[in-house]
């Protein structure tokens, strides 16, 4: 005869018993990262010293405070407009093919040092001479390479405007005409 | 089929093509890529979201609304048609933030994201405009945040087209449209069944699973004071799209290393849905359905979607149990592996093999009820293991062998799908069968299937049928045979298939003449009218499917009445066709399977019977060991067998038969009388309760394996975690039972234990775990080469001759219960629960939807007695009690009552109430042919169902998300349209002709 029982006798470990296989397991794994956790602990020690500890410390206590005047700091227009310049800057320098840019610090860091040498050697010119000077094919190539510059960025202005004026419709123009 | 399919190009490709088929679908099935973010595979063509503008033979037309034409020339690529699209996903962004780092639905799937990305999206042309209403999150399971809302549509085509629930539609007139539920009431309010369809077709993260919520990203879990500002920052900066695209897919991808994706199939009923379950750790994060599950593509219902909680229940057993005296203590493995077998042994010795059964489990998996009846047969000598498909489709297997040949659905959900007339006898889908039911309310609602519902109560689909035919309990083997009959009178049969295809016509014919009209009106209960239009509905269509469940197979004649089902079947040619066929719809995830692969008396695996000396020679063989060759004792007969001394000791695995078997009172007592009782389950069950050793088993999410579903399909489950505690996969118990018992076995993998039954049994011949692989499927039977059998009797019957057989077959009167019970009782499932609740009452969402049993009283009754909603009264019948409270519904009527199955109180359960009484052939217990009386303890209290269900609901039925609306709204503008404005704008005419 069994008749139906719910009763179960659980055997819990012992608070005891718990805590000692941890530590045991804790042990063993210290044991095997012997090298690791003793640099480890030198770390801690270094920036403990430093004060460092501390300081992380109480802005982990506060994460979420601390988060909140974070992120209002930076959401600033101030801000903004650092993080929108940093993102352009790094866009612009990524859109120049190197080689070009190479060509163009080589003629700046070799105009630098003519620069520095007329500046160095004080002589007055005069305008007989600078205009003679133009003359050169060195002067004339830079100075067109600095009118072709002006004129490209000229054309982005231009742009500009006219797609201030009528860029949503702009397509239309196009598909229409797709359609013809 | 394929002479008529032709050529069109896309972007100057060629592409073949069907009839039929949107230029959409063309581009999908030989991908090449159109975007699109409302059309959905499953779902079909919506035009809410304009992101598919294609430009074909030069027209600006929506891709997937158009269909394809022979020759035609489509490009999705120009300039003009890029922007078209660039333009509509402009719209979708108004209402739509991308803060995509951030968000719980950045994992990779995001359709708004990966259009997005596509069109290359650089900067926001709209402003994103909040919408003024809160986010929803009274939902247990899921909320809806408006302001993320793309109001594509997908979740409103899903509730009414596909899950056909009815509950969300889009309210386009509001000067900010948004998704209601209802009649605008809170989502835990409404109609919702919390099938999970919407939330699982939702392209973006305005309907998200809770569960998903603050746990998916690596930033998610920020809380709002910090994640806001952290959005405005980023849309302050806004560096371009391109850029936080770039980090999001970083994120993403990051997500993929720690969020698992695992196939599995679900183990709430017979449909066989499978879907990838999505962890962290322990942590169920979402379940999500895949467009290529063969039985349910993305749909799943509440219990597969969302009632997973149980695995991680600190219920779970998780060490082995042994009884000393009036407690359980817990003990090694070891231990309770060396009491099991000394005790089986020593059992055997003195009594005999005979004296011991083996109760097996429709819950576990294929590979495991083979080897327990290896267990049972080769180690234990004994052919007494049986498993549940005794208390349910037992009779219809029996019904279907005899006339058709094969115990199985004769074709697949496709089949129910295409049918023109759907005809359920005693079934209620809609909850015990979700997904499947959707398939017809689906095909009702939108491809004209007619539907004939006959069942004691109005369920769902009687709701939704074009007939209702509610008989008295327990006769429709009468109406069934009186419909046969007057479609012979009408010269309606199938005289060509009758003549080619099946034996005993005239024998068959002779026994129907009783089945008159007159009788059967008298009788039944059913209409002269409805009888005859039951006949010429089935006369004048194609194709007919007939379901049946527990309606029919609960009785003492339901062998019989299963019979009949197949025999009007055959009589109008109605099987071995597309859309025709038998359909008993299994319960259980797997007790198809446990049939299958031989957890039966007196059938070896792949029913071959275990009197077949040749087929019994060939496990002998294999295994060698001689098997006895006498059928052994059913679940009734193991039961009857301990009251009478004969059966000593039971081996359960998976089953509470304490609960789930008829008569419990006597199950009980019976069980006290044992000398020695395993239980092996996931939770300490009542019927643990009786047993003297208990081993904590694995579920199906701990372990590999494979199911049968309904349909004969045989699908492949992965683990996904590892056992909790020391509990242990059923397959590895039953190994180390059988090592400990003195034998060798050393199956690492089910995989082996499969390949063997596919060896051993020649149904599943070339039935591989290679084949299976993934969302991969086979429905036996399986020829040695791999090739499946999704319809059956194409070509012949599965008889030696090929000839199915038309079997007489006369009515069984009821059990008559005494004329003082003067309430008929009916019993069932219910959707929100399996079965008792083991399982689901862990899940604290299904829980508050549905927390208790209840009794559901007709209007009539109700007033008759004086009562309402709440009240407490005590059933009795001649052999036990129950004390339940009461719903008056319009659900039932008259004197019948219907109780649901719920509940683990042991006062509260229905099988206190039913009797012993059987189908007189399978011995398959009688549960619905009971009668009781009522005695009133409270004529009112708190309703057991509480006003958060869906049952009180109020259902919005609508075709699709009514897209007209929007496009005649003041602020619409369409995109073709936009198209001729610029032209005038330019000066230019836009006619080219």
């Amino acid at each position: 005869m069994a008749k139906a029982i719910k009763q179960i006798k659980r055997i819990f470990p012992t608070e005891e018993e718990l805590q000692s296989k941890t530590v045991n397991e804790m042990l063993s794994t210290l044991a095997e990262n012997r090298e690791a956790i003793t640099t480890l602990i030198q770390i801690v020690n270094q920036l403990h010293d430093l004060g460092l500890l501390k300081v992380v410390n109480g802005m982990l206590d506060n994460l979420s405070d601390v988060g909140e005047i974070a992120i209002q700091q930076i959401n600033q227009p101030s801000m903004h407009n650092t993080i929108k310049n940093g993102m352009n800057a790094f866009k612009f320098i990524g859109s120049i093919p190197p080689e070009l840019l190479q060509t163009f610090m080589g003629g700046m860091s070799n105009g630098l040092e003519k620069a520095s040498q007329s500046l160095n050697e004080n002589e007055k010119t005069s305008l007989w001479k600078l205009g003679n000077s133009i003359r050169t094919p060195e002067s004339k190539a830079a100075l067109s390479t600095m009118f072709n510059f002006l004129e490209g960025m000229g054309e982005v202005f231009i742009q500009k405007k006219e797609g201030q004026q009528g860029g949503e419709q702009r397509w239309n123009n196009e598909s229409l005409k797709s359609r013809v | 089929m394929k002479d008529s399919t032709f050529s069109v190009q896309i972007n100057g490709q060629e592409y073949t093509a069907a009839p039929g088929q949107t230029i959409l679908e063309v581009a999908q099935s030989n991908e090449s890529y159109i975007p699109s973010v409302c059309y959905h595979p499953n779902l079909g063509t919506i035009q809410t979201c304009d992101t598919c503008f294609v430009n074909a033979n030069g027209q600006l037309v929506r891709a997937c609304a158009t269909k394809a034409e022979a020759g035609m020339k489509i490009d999705s690529l120009s300039k003009p048609v890029k922007d078209a699209q660039y333009e509509a996903m402009s719209r979708i962004l108004k209402n739509h933030e991308l803060y995509c780092t951030v968000c719980d639905n950045n994992n990779g799937n995001c359709v708004v994201h990966n259009t997005a990305e596509y069109l290359e999206i650089e900067h926001q042309a709209y402003a994103f405009e909040a919408k003024p209403y809160p986010p929803d999150t009274s939902h247990p399971f899921y909320r809806y945040e408006p302001d993320q809302c793309i109001l594509c549509g997908r979740c409103v085509e899903a509730c009414q087209d596909l899950q056909v629930n009815e509950t969300l539609t889009i309210d386009w007139t509001r000067e900010a449209p948004r998704v209601i539920w209802d009649n605008d009431v809170p989502i835990d309010e409404s109609s919702c069944v919390s099938c999970g369809h919407c939330v699982t077709v939702c392209p973006c993260n305005a309907l998200m699973e809770k569960s998903m919520l603050g746990e998916a990203g690596f930033i998610t879990g920020i809380p709002p004071k910090l994640l806001e500002p952290m959005i405005d920052l980023t849309k302050e900066i806004e560096p371009g799209y391109k850029e936080i695209f770039a980090i999001s897919e970083v994120e993403a991808a990051m997500r993929k290393s720690r969020i698992k994706r695992t196939k599995t199939v679900c183990t709430y009923c017979g449909v066989g849905c499978s879907f990838e379950i999505w962890t962290k750790d322990r942590h169920i994060l979402k379940v999500e359905p895949q467009e290529h599950a063969p039985a349910n593509g993305i749909s799943t219902c509440v219990k597969g979607k969302w009632g997973w909680d149980f695995v991680n229940s600190e219920e779970r057993l998780t060490k082995p149990l042994i009884r000393h005296g009036d407690e359980f203590t817990e003990a090694t493995w070891e231990e309770a592996l060396q009491l099991i077998a000394s005790k089986l042994t020593e059992i055997k010795e003195e009594h005999g093999s005979d004296s011991i059964g083996y109760i097996a489990s429709s819950k576990c998996s294929n590979e495991e009820n083979f080897l327990f009846q290896k267990l049972a047969r080769a180690v234990m000598g004994t052919n007494n293991v049986d498993n549940c498909s005794r208390y349910c489709q037992s009779p219809a297997t029996a019904g279907l062998l005899r006339t058709v040949g094969m115990g199985g659905d004769s074709g697949t959900i496709r089949d129910i799908e295409a049918s023109d007339l759907v005809i359920t006898i005693g079934a209620n889908p809609a909850e015990s069968h979700p997904v499947l039911a959707t398939r017809v309310k689906r095909a009702h609602k939108l491809h004209g299937q007619k539907l004939i519902v006959v069942d004691l109560r109005e369920n769902e689909l009687a709701e939704r049928a074009d007939l209702f035919v509610h008989p008295k309990p327990s006769t429709d083997l009468i109406w069934i045979s009186a419909v046969t009959k007057y479609i012979f009178d009408q010269g309606w049969e199938d005289k060509e298939f009758l003549n080619t295809r099946v034996n005993g016509l005239d024998q068959f014919k002779k026994s129907l003449e009783k089945f008159t009209l007159e009788y059967a009106v008298e009788t039944t209960g059913v209409s002269r009218d409805e009888i005859i239009k039951m006949a010429t509905m089935i006369h004048e269509v194609n194709s007919v499917c007939i379901l049946w469940a527990m309606g029919i197979t609960q009785h003492s004649g339901a062998t019989d009445a299963s019979t009949a089902i197949s025999n009007l079947l055959l009589v109008t040619g109605n099987y071995g066709r597309p859309g025709t066929g038998a359909y008993p719809l299994r319960g259980h995830n797997n007790v198809q399977g446990a049939c299958d692969f031989g957890t039966m008396p007196a059938w070896l695996p792949g029913y071959e019977p275990i009197q077949d000396d040749q087929a019994r020679a060939r496990y002998e063989a294999a295994w060698g060991v001689t098997l006895p060759s006498e059928p052994g004792m059913n679940n009734h007969q193991m039961v009857e067998g301990i009251d009478k001394g004969k059966l000593k000791a039971l081996y359960l695995f998976g089953e509470d038969m304490a609960v789930v078997d008829s008569n419990i009172n006597f199950v009980d007592s019976s069980f006290e009388k044992l000398d020695f009782f395993v239980v092996q389950d996931v939770f300490f069950s009542k019927t643990a309760q009786f047993a003297d050793v208990v081993l904590p088993a694995a579920p199906s999410l701990e372990k590999d394996g494979t199911f049968v579903n309904t349909e004969r399909r045989i699908q492949r489950f992965y683990q996904v975690f590892e056992p909790m505690g020391e509990s242990k996969p059923d397959w590895q118990i039953f190994q180390e039972v059988a090592n400990a018992l003195g034998e060798d076995w050393h199956y690492e993998h089910p995989s082996e234990i499969m390949a063997e039954a596919a060896s051993l049994a020649p149904l599943f011949a070339g039935v591989s775990y290679e084949r299976l692989e993934g969302f991969n499927s086979q429905v036996w039977p399986v020829t040695k080469d791999g090739t499946d059998s999704p319809l059956l009797y194409t070509e012949k019957f599965a008889f030696p001759d090929g000839k199915a057989r038309l079997i007489p077959v006369d009515w069984t009167k009821p059990f008559i219960t005494g004329e003082e019970y003067d309430l008929h009782l009916n019993n069932g499932r219910l959707l929100e629960h399996f079965h008792e609740g083991n399982l689901t009452y862990r899940s604290e969402g299904l829980t508050h939807k549905v927390p208790d049993p209840w009794l559901e009283i007709s209007l009539e009754e109700a007033k008759k007695r004086g009562i309402e909603d709440g009240a407490l009264v005590r059933l009795t019948s001649p052999y036990g009690q129950v004390k339940v409270r009461a719903i008056v519904t319009d659900r039932v009527t008259g004197n019948e009552l219907y109780l649901t199955m719920n509940t683990r109180e042991d006062d509260e359960m229905v099988n206190r109430l039913t009797s012993s009484h059987h189908d007189y052939i399978t011995h398959t217990p009688s549960y619905k042919e009971m009668s009781v009386k009522m005695e009133i303890l409270e004529d009112k209290g708190e309703s057991p169902l509480p006003k958060v269900n869906h049952r009180f609901g109020n259902r919005i039925p609508q075709i699709s998300v009514r897209v007209e609306e929007k496009w005649k709204r003041e602020d619409f503008t369409s995109i073709s349209d936009l198209f001729q404005i610029g032209g005038d704008e330019f000066g230019e005419g836009n006619q080219a002709n």
